[in-house]
């Protein structure tokens, strides 16, 4: 833990927000940051039900990834049949369409790796990408964190003795002979 | 509060954002009913939460106070608006005092709950935004950089509330005295350029 008493686990980028998911003293705290707005949020240890993880590829990424690369491939392709002797021209159009190429390849071989944290009431989300073993790494981090908090919260198997107090109660409920 | 926020009730398939039926929540791998997505899943089983209100007759029968909401609960304080005795299921309390359910909602409906805000602006990236305008609108620049450094010292006194890493809000202080010492330097060339002129 660093000196605001949380460490980093994870982030999760969309086009809109940027979550960052940290283990805290007795939660895992969500900051998503949307534009210039900070957001807060918590999943206590205690709720946790469920942590899953999963490896997935985002249609929506390959489409769009796919799609740029296939316009300057044409691109490419155009100049080169059409322009003779444009070779250099057409080099530099498949240099700008090759991340777009790269992002769609990288996506559909290897993916996107996400953990994801279901509270009673809140839910939490982190993603990897092209680190399976990161992804991993935290997932069972997450599921240590909570096992280990959910154990000492756990409460005890033989119920405490009765106290005075509870005795005197009973007695003037009259569960007990007097 | 969003409307997927509002309507999350419990355990989802990560892939289709469904909930999940309790027969398919269990350790190991598994396959949505929804989407048939496969997934790797561990289940925990959360302790449920008992407030402790102490008993009005584990009290002594004359010194405890009753809860307005719940009789047969002693009071362990009163709400801090309207005075009502409140046990310690009612007692809602998130730093600044304890308050009654009804006047706790009625408080943070007003805004007046200070404690613990959970929403709040990034002055140290506004800061770095002004600090990357400034030098592509650099007539502007002078303006522009003196709002940064108004911003990253916001930022900076922010991340010191919060205990949050100070960095970023120092570094966006430093440029942006850079930027305004630029722009300071470029205004003096113009002067006296016109004034030699």
């Amino acid at each position: 833990m660093n000196e605001s008493g949380r460490s980093l686990i994870g982030k999760y980028t969309s086009l809109t927000s940027r979550d960052a998911l940290y283990e805290a003293a007795d939660s895992f705290e969500i900051e998503t940051r949307s534009g210039y707005e900070i957001v807060e949020r918590r999943v206590l240890y205690d709720d946790v039900m469920f942590v899953t993880h999963h490896r997935h590829h985002g249609a929506a990424y390959l489409i769009t990834t796919g799609s740029v690369a296939l316009f300057f491939l044409a691109l490419v392709l155009i100049i080169m049949f059409a322009i003779p002797g444009a070779w250099p021209a057409a080099v530099f159009v498949g240099i700008l369409g090759l991340p777009a190429l790269i992002g769609f390849l990288m996506r559909a071989f290897i993916g996107v790796f996400t953990v994801t944290i279901y509270g009673r009431r809140s839910k939490a989300a982190i993603r990897f990408r092209l680190r399976r073993e990161r992804a991993q790494e935290a997932y069972e981090r997450i599921c240590a964190i909570v096992r280990n908090a959910q154990s000492s919260a756990a409460p005890p198997s033989e119920p405490p003795p009765s106290s005075a107090a509870e005795d005197r109660a009973d007695h003037v409920a009259g569960t007990l002979p007097v | 509060m969003s409307a997927a926020a509002a309507m999350y009730t419990g355990p989802q398939c990560p892939r289709c954002d469904k909930p999940l039926p309790d027969y398919s929540v269990y350790d190991g791998t598994i396959i949505c009913p929804s989407c048939t997505g496969e997934f790797e899943g561990t289940v925990f089983h959360p302790v449920e939460r008992q407030v402790q209100a102490p008993r009005i007759a584990a009290e002594t029968p004359e010194g405890a106070n009753v809860c307005a909401t719940h009789p047969r609960n002693a009071a362990v304080t009163s709400c801090q608006r309207c005075g009502l005795f409140i046990c310690s299921l009612c007692d809602m309390n998130l730093g600044t005092g304890s308050f009654c359910p009804s006047c706790f909602e009625r408080v943070r409906a007003e805004g007046a709950l200070d404690a613990a805000p959970r929403r709040y602006r990034d002055y140290t990236g506004i800061a770095w935004l002004c600090i990357l305008g400034g030098f592509l609108v650099w007539f502007l620049m002078l303006p522009i950089s003196a709002f940064a450094i108004y911003c990253a010292v916001k930022g900076l006194r922010q991340a010191r509330e919060r205990g949050r890493p100070r960095g970023g809000a120092i570094a966006a202080i430093i440029f942006g005295v850079l930027e305004l010492v630029t722009s300071i330097g470029i205004i003096a060339l113009f002067v006296y350029a016109i004034a030699n002129a």
